[in-house]
């Protein structure tokens, strides 16, 4: 156990870091764009994990009989994923057992001194962040997505990329931070805008029943990518169309693919000009938690054959863990059987 | 049903095959294009290259924009064009604009006036009861995608033009379509698209997708193109 708090920072993010070389995380995340699944690493690792309500706490982390994890359900996908690593942080670095409410884990700003002084928490903290949200991920998404430095100052980049590390908005601006991307006063400002206005401003003028879900924004930078999202998020699929000749992508699949499409729009920001290209923005919602592969074409209709631009990602909007095993433990013993 | 289809006035026999823009976005340099070379004696197709080129100059618009129509008429009036063959088409858009222009010598220029009339239905029936093919610029919707088997477009229940697909069509011959008062349309994407790459549209779909109207006028004398001017 770490005996101050530099200590204790330094130890949590070195022992994310030794995880992710032992379980070949970095190698296999390299490309794809996800986020690291934080729940495989643990089935990986044969840590007995479960998820059930648990009232008044958001997890926990046991060591008698043999070291275990339990998360709670109803929470929302980001914070079971973080809760998950904290609680796999308090197994790895063979921490006493630990009982986390929302004080400890939401409450207390991450990598903050630790109320108790005994540094486990903090340990904990940051394992979890460095596990979930390493630099060198956030290096990847940026350059898949083409952002500067200078884009993670607008509140709608770093919401995006929080969807795609799998954290929430504040922590991936507090990890922006901690890597020296954004300074303490950027930061700051970043804080003060919440995901609402953004999901609102991405959504135009489809008005979901609430705004708890999450609204993805895809592009053609998305291509080949891996978006894990919960049953209650939106999409937003914006991609550039040559409409005008004559092609068009066919959004026929999604529908297929278990999605409900909300509004299909096509946008310009050149009134003068004849023929250009257009934004076409379709807005969908996933039915049933759908999980698979969508493949859309921008072609001719009547050049079905001869696409002239492709889009194709895995998806996964089954989420947020259930009651009872993890998704991928669950997917593990179908498989098997 | 196959709609009855009644001809009033065809001007097909001015033009040659319905030409291709590709994936470009140059439908206007084509329609330009092709009405000129259609109201040419013979059909000998000009170069749509040259034309957007100087109207995309004109406009100081790149290559990946689509056209003005006032800058496209200026430059068929003031610059004129010459045969496809001396300078044809690209497949695709050029990446390097600095070097995006006609070899040295594309050979002689055709100028032609042209003029924005009033965008109606009716006015585009006139012209072609006067033997004028004329362009139409219409917002497109789903359906002209996909035109029926007899090549009629047909809009689906509330289907409503969208005003960012911004496409432009020659219209060259004018009739009936199940009764109904209707414009045959050339297009730029190729012979597969309706009938040999032309469709039929009623009053009903053209009227509220329109947004202007050109027809051109005389011959003027064009400059001849060098690369050192």
């Amino acid at each position: 156990m770490a005996q101050d708090y530099a200590g204790a920072v330094r130890a949590g993010a070195m022992a994310a870091s030794r995880l992710h070389r032992d379980l070949g995380i970095r190698d296999a995340s390299d490309g794809a764009g996800g986020a690291i699944d934080v729940f495989a690493a643990i089935y990986q690792l044969d840590l007995p994990l479960m998820l059930r309500p648990l009232k008044g706490l958001m997890g926990a982390f046991l060591n008698d009989p043999c070291p275990g994890i339990l998360i709670g359900t109803g929470w929302r996908m980001n914070i079971q994923r973080f809760t998950a690593a904290h609680e796999l942080g308090h197994c790895i670095l063979k921490h006493k057992p630990s009982l986390d409410d929302e004080d400890q884990i939401l409450r207390r700003v991450p990598l903050t001194v630790d109320a108790r002084n005994d540094y486990q928490e903090t340990e904990a903290d940051a394992f979890a962040v460095g596990f979930m949200l390493p630099k060198w991920l956030i290096v990847g998404h940026c350059a898949r997505q083409g952002w500067r430095t200078v884009d993670l100052l607008r509140p709608e980049v770093v919401y995006q990329l929080s969807l795609r590390v799998g954290a929430s908005y504040e922590a991936t601006c507090r990890t922006l931070e901690r890597y020296g991307l954004v300074n303490v006063d950027q930061r700051d400002v970043l804080s003060k805008t919440k995901p609402r206005p953004l999901k609102v401003e991405l959504l135009r003028d489809y008005q979901p029943a609430n705004y708890k879900g999450d609204v993805w924004l895809l592009t053609d930078r998305d291509q080949g990518a891996r978006i894990e999202g919960s049953r209650d998020d939106l999409f937003v699929v914006r991609l550039e169309e040559r409409s005008t000749a004559g092609y068009v992508w066919n959004f026929d699949e999604l529908q297929t693919s278990g999605f409900a499409l909300l509004r299909d729009v096509r946008e310009s920001d050149d009134p003068e000009g004849v023929g250009g290209p257009v934004a076409r923005r379709v807005t969908a919602a996933p039915e049933d938690g759908p999980r698979g592969r969508l493949e859309l074409a921008e072609r001719r209709p009547w050049q079905p054959n001869a696409p002239i631009a492709k889009l194709s990602l895995d998806f996964d909007f089954s989420g947020p863990e259930e009651l009872g095993l993890s998704r991928v433990e669950r997917r593990q013993m179908l498989e098997a059987a | 049903m196959i709609p009855e289809i009644k001809i009033a006035h065809d001007l097909r026999h001015l033009f040659g095959p319905a030409r291709d823009q590709g994936p470009r976005p140059t439908c206007l340099a084509f329609a330009a294009s092709d009405t000129h070379a259609g109201t040419r004696p013979g059909w000998d197709p000009l170069s749509c290259e040259f034309a957007f080129w100087r109207a995309q100059q004109r406009g100081r618009r790149p290559p990946s924009s689509g056209a003005t129509l006032g800058h496209m008429l200026e430059a068929l009036r003031l610059d004129g064009q010459p045969y496809e063959a001396g300078w044809p088409y690209l497949p695709a858009t050029p990446v390097d604009v600095d070097n995006w222009a006609p070899p040295a010598t594309p050979g002689p220029m055709f100028g032609r006036d042209g003029h924005e009339g009033v965008a109606s239905f009716a006015a585009a029936q006139a012209h072609l009861a006067n033997s004028v093919p004329v362009m139409l610029l219409m917002m497109l919707s789903p359906s002209f995608f996909t035109p029926a088997v007899h090549g009629v477009v047909v809009a689906a229940p509330g289907e409503v033009p969208q005003p960012a697909v911004r496409h432009a069509v020659v219209a060259v011959a004018s009739g009936e379509v199940g009764g109904e008062a209707a414009i045959l349309v050339r297009n730029s994407w190729g012979e597969g698209w309706g009938i040999d790459g032309h469709a039929w549209l009623t009053e009903a779909f053209v009227t509220p997708r329109l947004f202007a109207l050109a027809s051109l006028g005389g011959d003027v004398v064009a400059p001849l193109y060098s690369k050192a001017a």
